[in-house]
């Protein structure tokens, strides 16, 4: 089926305010390219504009995230806009650079909802990975929001050098009185692909945290609820891209590149449109790189004949590039694709790993940071 | 009317007042042409029925209550009271509506 922009909507709206972060997590989803200076974003009134044409095309979800998007000192006059423009905000932060003050302020502007990341459920392990000696703070920051009343989730990110502490962190959040939990593990897009030797749990580390998950539910019941995210490798059919690539999210870079999804921009051969350039619709609607991947029309086998096309529109653009070259591709995490063996023998070199609780220095995980990211400019 | 209604509510619908989830707002977009109901990172669009109930659970409700009133309103739906409990367990189970009753409150009502 032929799709086009004018039948879908972006609900979502996802803002990436600045690429800058006090943070230096070596599985970042942000590119590995990152900009040396902060001098091309957005402005003020950029954003402004943004989201009010992104509103006109429909958009009622409003992630604010990055980077850290509280480094933008303009950050709550974007909220104010946002909440009066009708927009359901939801901020995804550090916590770094939040404060009881701040809290207070966003809450009277009327943001809906704030996600708090943690990188480990003590003060080293959290403070190790995140490169940021943040741990007392977030924890002081979570209170902060409860008392406030701004619903709160704390997302828990896992690899296999945290994933034994699952229930450790369940217990802390429990503690600190969150009501959601998201453990999302690792996915092995940007700086986690890079570092996904390092980062990459077995198929026996993954049960015995998913199992952990589950006895704390038992335990607890619905007093506080937890999500648990699997790594899209432990799957045998791919998930959609962004829920269809081009039918829900919209994503604004730092600097005004609009994307389909977060990572899109390691597919190579396309061009990708700016708002400073063009406006929000006609690049939803009419741009190459928003119809590229639309619907099924692009597919090649064996998704083009598979009666399943519909229910995963062929998977990831991104992971099957970045797995197998080619864009078009089925995304390798599907069992019917050819190339599913990539994924077999990266979670088979994770599995042999004898010392998955530990760094190996021989093979030093890469953080997050422009220093580091001068590599692959 | 209403204490025939009482005897059949399903069992699995607490007789306590229900009301909306705080965290979840309701609100008429225009683009999708119909009420959403928006939670943290998500949404659902609302048929024009599911709407209905829930806009009468901004203050609480019980579900007999609620019946009675919308099959005042709509003399004419038939299998409404069997609708709308359908339509409720569902909203509780999916935390949109909560329980004012202390016993089985979520935790919404309990932050601390």
């Amino acid at each position: 089926m032929t799709e086009t922009g004018a039948n879908h909507i972006p609900m979502w709206l996802l803002a990436e305010l600045t690429y800058a972060c006090p943070l230096q997590c070596p599985y970042c989803s942000n590119p590995l390219q990152l900009p040396a200076s902060r001098k091309k974003e957005l402005s003020t009134e950029q954003w402004l504009s943004v989201m009010k044409q992104a509103r006109a095309l429909g958009a009622v979800q409003l992630g604010f995230s990055g980077g850290e998007p509280l480094v933008r000192q303009d950050f709550q006059e974007l909220l104010e806009a946002a909440v009066g423009m009708g927009f359901y905000c939801n901020l995804i932060t550090s916590a770094v650079g939040l404060t009881d003050e701040k809290v207070q302020a966003f809450k009277q502007a009327g943001l809906s909802h704030i996600q708090i990341s943690f990188q480990g459920s003590d003060e080293t392990t959290n403070n190790t990975f995140g490169a940021s000696n943040s741990f007392h703070h977030k924890m002081d920051m979570t209170r902060s929001v409860i008392r406030h009343g701004i619903p709160l989730g704390l997302n828990f990110v896992l690899h296999r050098q945290n994933m034994h502490q699952v229930t450790a962190f369940l217990e802390l959040a429990l503690s600190l009185g969150a009501e959601f939990v998201e453990l999302a593990n690792t996915q092995y897009y940007a700086w986690a692909l890079h570092n996904r030797d390092q980062l990459m749990p077995s198929r026996e580390q993954l049960a015995e945290a998913e199992a952990a998950t589950n006895r704390f539910k038992e335990k607890h019941g619905d007093k506080m609820r937890v999500f648990f995210v699997a790594p899209d490798y432990f799957h045998d059919r791919p998930k959609k891209c962004s829920n269809g690539w081009g039918t829900t999210f919209l994503t604004v870079t730092p600097e005004g590149e609009v994307l389909p999804c977060q990572s899109a921009k390691v597919l190579p051969g396309l061009t990708f449109p700016s708002v400073k350039d063009q406006d929000l619709k006609s690049i939803w609607r009419e741009s190459e790189l928003f119809n590229r991947f639309r619907g099924t029309d692009w597919m090649q086998e064996p998704c083009a004949s598979c009666p399943e096309k519909e229910q995963d529109l062929g998977g990831c653009r991104c992971q099957a590039y970045l797995l197998t070259g080619d864009p078009y591709a089925t995304d390798p995490v599907c069992s019917l694709s050819p190339k599913r063996h990539l994924v077999d023998e990266a979670i088979a070199a994770a599995s042999q790993d004898q010392q998955q609780h530990n760094i190996d220095e021989t093979r030093p995980l890469l953080f997050r940071n422009p220093r580091n990211a001068k590599q692959f400019q | 009317m209403t204490a025939s209604n009482d005897s059949t509510i399903d069992h699995t619908i607490p007789a306590a007042p229900l009301m909306m989830n705080g965290k979840y707002r309701l609100q008429w977009e225009e683009a999708q042409d119909c009420h959403v109901l928006l939670y943290p990172e998500g949404l659902v669009k609302l048929s024009d029925s599911a709407y209905e109930v829930l806009s009468r659970c901004q203050q609480p409700v019980t579900a007999a209550d609620l019946i009675a009133q919308l099959q005042q309103d709509y003399p004419d739906a038939e299998t409404l009271a069997r609708d709308v409990q359908e339509f409720l367990i569902h909203a509780l189970q999916h935390h949109w509506l909560i329980t004012t009753d202390q016993d089985s409150a979520m935790t919404e009502s309990q932050s601390q």
